[in-house]
């Protein structure tokens, strides 16, 4: 249970697109949408209104599950979750949709708090194994950004003359 | 399909790979039938961009036929002979919708690792690293277009397939270069580097009023080019001093616009200052030689412009900020935005004021472009720019 983490390393990164704030907490409030920009999302099932569970290729971590159940859920303006009954990926996080100014679109500010065991070794090792929780953040966000203004989520998905696949995971395509 | 595999520095082999699929609704697959090799593509080839992989697709010049279009894209059917720029623009952001679609947020699919090294993410490019997207390239028979309605480019009646693929990227770049200068007529304009790059920059400033140009450089056969070709007067570095020569051709003035054509791997004219360079590059304690930007503010007129079209990749050492600060010097610089010049250079081409094919110099197939490389690179052949014909 979450509960039982202590959630010690949190992420929070921002965002300007060019969409109203409105759009952007519906596309987010809406799981559909969101496993086509969570990073790392393959599949999601919504349990009911509020929780839904998910399966994810996390860098470094590989394929985990966990169920999101919003706790707080404010209209345009900002949601927040919290992971249960994990497999790996334990964390909670929050987003919050202000208007920019200048007609700029909306600032999408994104936290996200998990938990790193071993403390600076643990977050060392993360890293040495995948993309940090600052990449996750970034690349989710990136991800958003390009969905909902461009109606698709770049990718570079394509032939390369390599025997492996590359080191980094890019992003996985998909469109609204 | 065949295509062009980076695999080590000085090492590009065609391999077989496996042909590339619509992924994402504004995707179009194009049938290659003419590439070429740019500049910065030697720039991969030795080695000194970081964010390569073996195997890597490489080649950002594409021109071909629509083989297929994504469910979104609506101003490209199939059978299309269209021309692509080699920068990608999702035509949304906000960048793109300011035609400065090098800088557009979202074609980068690597943003996460992009962001650690500029801290702000740049467009993507065909074939040209991971840091700028990991897109495979165009020297191959086939490639995916993102965001077609954007940048690809329906080649006009008129105007051939050698002319439209000097238009993806090494016009443009050059176009831009003498934009950037923000000429108003009569200036005069020197131009390091007197590559294909620099050509169209001379070609371009001619274009937008510039009444001098100036080309600086040290291979006879070029300069001989920038000549007959640019009406360019042209300056040897290894037989005058650059800077010198520069102020009495101008009697004490100093030229109006400087424009390095050259990027990180220019060779010095100064036997310590560029030793300086190429040891630390070597290195890796500074990657890009610096010499051409440093010359260029020494060379410059007060309140002069100074434009880099030249690639550059992290650090340059020995900046001479107090005189560019002095004399009051504006830079201005970035890779091209190809989708703002295209159809403008289709327009020249078709008025006859320029034939963008005049670089092409030495023609090869797919399957020789390791030998390609191998001739560009060392500019064997009085090469300028070579053509690779696909299909």
């Amino acid at each position: 249970m979450a509960s039982r983490h202590r959630y010690n390393v949190c992420t929070k990164r921002s965002i300007t697109i060019h969409k109203s704030p409105e759009e952007l907490y519906h596309a987010w409030r809406d799981p559909g949408k969101l496993v086509n920009f969570l990073s790392g999302a393959a599949e999601v099932s919504v349990l009911d209104d509020r929780r839904s569970l998910w399966i994810s290729d996390i860098p470094g971590k590989g394929c985990v599950s966990w169920e999101a159940e919003i706790i707080t859920d404010r209209t345009d303006k900002s949601l927040s979750w919290r992971t249960v009954n994990t497999t790996g990926f334990g964390h909670t996080g929050s987003v919050h949709f202000a208007a920019a100014p200048n007609s700029l679109g909306t600032e999408v500010g994104l936290e996200v708090c998990t938990r790193i065991t071993g403390g600076r070794l643990g977050k060392a090792v993360a890293k040495m194994l995948g993309r940090s929780p600052e990449d996750y953040v970034s690349q989710t966000l990136h991800n958003f950004k390009q969905l909902m203004e461009t109606g698709e989520v770049a990718t570079n998905k394509g032939p390369s003359g390599r025997e492996k696949a590359p080191v980094e995971q890019c992003g996985q395509g998909g469109a609204l | 399909m065949r295509a062009a595999c980076w695999q080590d520095k000085h090492t590009v082999e065609v391999r077989n790979v496996p042909d590339p699929e619509i992924v994402n609704p504004h995707d179009i697959i194009l049938k290659v039938t003419h590439t070429t090799i740019c500049g910065s593509d030697l720039h991969l080839y030795d080695g000194v961009v970081p964010g390569m992989s073996k195997g890597d697709i490489i080649g950002h010049e594409p021109v071909g036929e629509v083989e297929e279009a994504g469910s979104a894209v609506g101003k490209h059917k199939v059978g299309d002979r269209v021309a692509v720029s080699s920068v990608i623009g999702c035509g949304r952001c906000f960048y793109c919708r300011n035609q400065e679609f090098s800088m557009c947020d979202n074609s980068n699919p690597n943003a996460w690792m992009q962001e650690k090294v500029y801290t702000y993410p740049t467009a993507g490019i065909f074939g040209y690293s991971h840091l700028f997207g990991g897109y495979p390239g165009a020297q191959a028979e086939y490639l995916r277009v993102p965001y077609a309605d954007v940048g690809a480019f329906s080649i006009p009646e008129g105007i051939s397939s050698e002319q439209a693929v000097c238009i993806t990227d090494a016009f443009p770049t050059g176009f831009m270069g003498a934009d950037l200068c923000g000429l108003k007529g009569g200036e005069t304009v020197v131009v390091w580097g007197a590559g294909p790059v620099g050509l169209f920059v001379m070609k371009s400033a001619r274009l937008l009023g510039a009444e001098r140009v100036i080309a600086v450089d040290n291979i006879p056969y070029r300069l001989e080019t920038a000549r007959e070709q640019c009406g360019a007067e042209t300056l040897d570095f290894t037989e005058t001093g650059v800077t010198d020569t520069l102020r009495e051709m101008t009697a004490g003035r100093g030229p109006d616009c400087c424009i390095d054509a050259c990027g990180m791997e220019a060779h010095g004219t100064n036997a310590f200052v560029g030793a300086y360079d190429a040891v630390k590059q070597a290195v890796m304690l500074e990657n890009d030689r610096g010499h051409v930007v440093r010359q260029m503010i020494e060379a410059c007129r007060k309140g002069g412009t100074i434009v880099i079209m030249g690639v550059y990749s992290l650090f340059v050492d020995k900046f001479p900020l107090g005189a560019a600060f002095n004399k009051g010097l504006t830079f201005r610089m970035g890779q091209m935005h190809g989708p703002k010049y295209i159809q403008r250079l289709f327009d020249y081409t078709l008025q006859g004021k320029i034939d963008p094919s005049f670089c092409l110099t030495n023609k090869f197939l797919l399957n020789e472009i390791p030998h390609a490389y191998e001739v560009f690179k060392k500019r064997t052949d009085n090469c300028v720019k070579v053509l690779v014909k696909v299909s």
